[in-house]
């Protein structure tokens, strides 16, 4: 662990941003969106709330080729976009959601395209130093500590920048970028860690339960009554799905060119909270109810994919309460459910 | 790395009709093709889309296989429009098949309802071709009509190689000498030791669901009741998320599951 001054930190980015295509968080009317960085000013530091969309779209864009076939021979070929850039300014939220993707893409049958793509991608975090907005849940579901997913880290440390390396792509960055810091003695170290929680305790914390027992919880209250109450009011739009940043389910479709020469295989954004997901030929609905989609999603964050991939699978950017036209988050989802287990409210089958 | 998503080029040599709306199609891939019964691949009609469907033709044939379609969406109407010499895009073979290893020393009943006999047809063949290890076939089998039963022809060469056949259907017509019913009445009829009897059923859900049903009630034990699922398989490669099935995905851990994997899992029957 090093640090370099505040002076250098921006000295530093500019010159990455000056020699790569960098992508950061940028304010667009009321909103920060991930665009195009062209000098360091455009790029929100201090100030920073949850994008519209996650960097995922750089990872996973919202339409892909994959193959093209001819459509005289019928001869299929592979097809995969991939970009150097770099992506400036993560926060903990979106690298945890990275390091999720990165898994799910390699396990069982690994994806081409997006390996392929994510060995171009240099991601750079930076370190939250307070909450960004009331929708967050980082700290319960332990999101804002980093592990993996990441090339560089700044962490704000006394005004100054204490500096992680995550991959061989950032040590190289680091002495490429950084060379003079000043390495970090361990008092300095502890001291740091324990102003870092000093500054997560002063976050959120909206959620009133334990975190840890959240699947077990789930599982046990798969029919709980709130999600007959939210499944009532949702509007199956799926803005919430389409803003996450660990959503990962798509759709296949063909494309045909005007000239009747190629056709495309592409992949688009899906998601089960869209009435056709789970949709079958003679339209047979396998999660026909707004109640049984979120009932689903849920529990693939909370309790499916927590227990095989061994962590929340919900990154508490409160992405989706924000966008949510009827306001579902998971802070209430978390609350009312984990609640009910604890004060004993019976669920539809005990009844 | 395999490309997952590019499909095989194959053309289609054939088509049977085997009942109002249900077509079986002869495919001979570009290359040897080799599946395990109950595996299902994904088939693309270039430019249209592509759907899933498991081979109802024995895995021992390796040049060519089948597949039986009927129509009932997209992508099955436009394979219901095609002629024969079409050249069409598989990818797989996809999942986890039956285990008929384990089957082996036991009574193997299969229950198939419709077009849900596809998928078993691929399973009796299998077992045909080494009855030797089981104890007995039974089949088991119901329709709507006389003439929705698919694979009419192929019954009475099944029986001749040993297979014991029971049929059902819900209406009947003039000539219909066997039983009157749903399929699960059939299982009133026969005699199996269910401690030493595997089940196979293939059907719509709801025949699914009774069948199952029955089929406890009956004696047999949840780890000896092979269900093969219907979900949307869209990817085939556990990526896409849209046959997400609990914990599981039916493209991936299945389409076949036992009961005893899928009993303690909401909505299992929808």
């Amino acid at each position: 662990m090093h640090k370099i001054s505040s002076e250098k930190f921006h000295k530093v980015l500019e010159q990455i941003i000056k020699d790569n295509e960098t992508y950061g968080a940028v304010k667009k009317r009321d909103e920060y969106i991930y665009d195009r960085l062209e000098t360091l000013s455009d790029l929100e530091i201090e100030n920073y709330v949850p994008t519209v969309l996650p960097p995922k779209k750089y990872f996973y864009p919202q339409e892909e080729d994959l193959v093209q076939i001819d459509y005289k021979t019928k001869k299929a070929n592979r097809v995969i976009f991939k970009k150097e850039i770099v992506l400036l300014g993560v926060r903990p939220c979106d690298i945890n959601a990275i390091s999720l993707f990165d898994r799910i893409m390699s396990d069982g049958n690994p994806d081409p395209n997006y390996l392929e793509r994510r060995k171009h991608i240099t991601v750079i975090g930076f370190d939250c130093v307070k909450s960004c907005w009331e929708h967050a849940l980082c700290e319960a579901v332990g999101t804002i500590n980093v592990k993996e997913g990441y090339d560089l880290f700044f962490s704000e440390y006394k005004k100054e920048y204490v500096i992680k390396t995550g991959s061989k792509k950032g040590e190289e960055l680091f002495d490429r970028y950084i060379k003079n810091s000043h390495k970090l003695s361990e008092k300095e170290r502890d001291d740091y860690h324990h102003e870092r929680a000093e500054r997560i305790k002063k976050f959120n914390h909206k959620v009133k339960y334990l975190f840890q027992d959240v699947s077990s919880i789930f599982e046990k209250h798969y029919d709980d009554p709130y999600w007959k109450e939210i499944g009532k009011i949702c509007l199956m739009c799926g803005s919430c799905v389409m803003v996450c940043p660990t959503c990962y389910c798509f759709t296949m479709d063909e494309e045909v060119d005007l000239k009747l020469q190629t056709v495309t295989r592409k992949r688009k954004w899906d998601g089960c909270m869209l009435r056709d997901f789970a949709m079958v030929a003679g339209n047979h609905n396998f999660r026909p109810t707004a109640e049984m989609r979120l009932k689903h999603r849920w529990n693939r964050k909370f309790n499916y994919l927590l227990k095989k991939y061994h962590m929340s699978n919900c990154v508490g950017c409160g992405r989706c309460g924000f966008a949510c036209l009827v306001k579902i988050n998971p802070i209430d989802i978390l609350n009312t459910i984990m609640g009910n287990y604890y004060s004993g409210v019976k669920h539809e089958s005990e009844k | 790395m395999k490309n997952i998503y590019k499909p095989l080029k194959s053309k289609i040599e054939n088509i049977v009709h085997e009942s109002p709306g249900i077509k079986s199609f002869v495919l001979k891939p570009d290359e040897e093709f080799r599946f395990d019964t109950g595996q299902f691949i994904e088939l693309t009609l270039p430019g249209f889309g592509e759907a899933a469907f498991t081979p109802s033709s024995s895995p021992f044939e390796k040049k060519r296989f089948e597949v039986t379609i009927m129509k009932a969406g997209y992508v099955t109407s436009l394979f219901h429009d095609i002629k024969k010499g079409i050249p069409v895009g598989v990818r797989g073979p996809y999942g986890a098949g039956y285990p008929v290893k384990q089957f082996e020393g036991k009574d193997v009943l299969i229950l198939g309802g419709g077009v849900g006999l596809a998928p078993l047809r691929s399973l009796l063949l299998t077992l045909v071709a080494q009855k030797q290890n089981y104890k007995r076939i039974i089949l088991c089998y119901g329709a709507k009509t006389p003439s929705d039963i698919i694979y009419k022809d192929q019954f009475k060469d099944w029986e001749k190689k040993g297979v014991q056949i029971l049929r059902s259907v819900d209406k009947p017509d003039t000539s219909w000498q066997e039983t009157v019913g749903v399929v699960t009445v059939l299982l009133d009829k026969i005699k199996v030791d269910t401690s030493k009897a595997v089940v196979a059923v293939c059907g719509p859900p709801v025949m699914m669901k009774f069948g199952t049903f029955k089929l406890l009630e009956i004696g047999f034990k949840p780890q000896s009741i092979y269900l093969s699922m219907e979900r949307n398989m869209s990817c085939g490669v556990g990526k896409c998320g849209h046959c997400a099935f609990g914990p599981y995905f039916v493209c991936k851990d299945g389409p076949v599951f036992t009961y005893d994997q899928i009993k303690d899992f909401p909505d299992v029957w929808l």
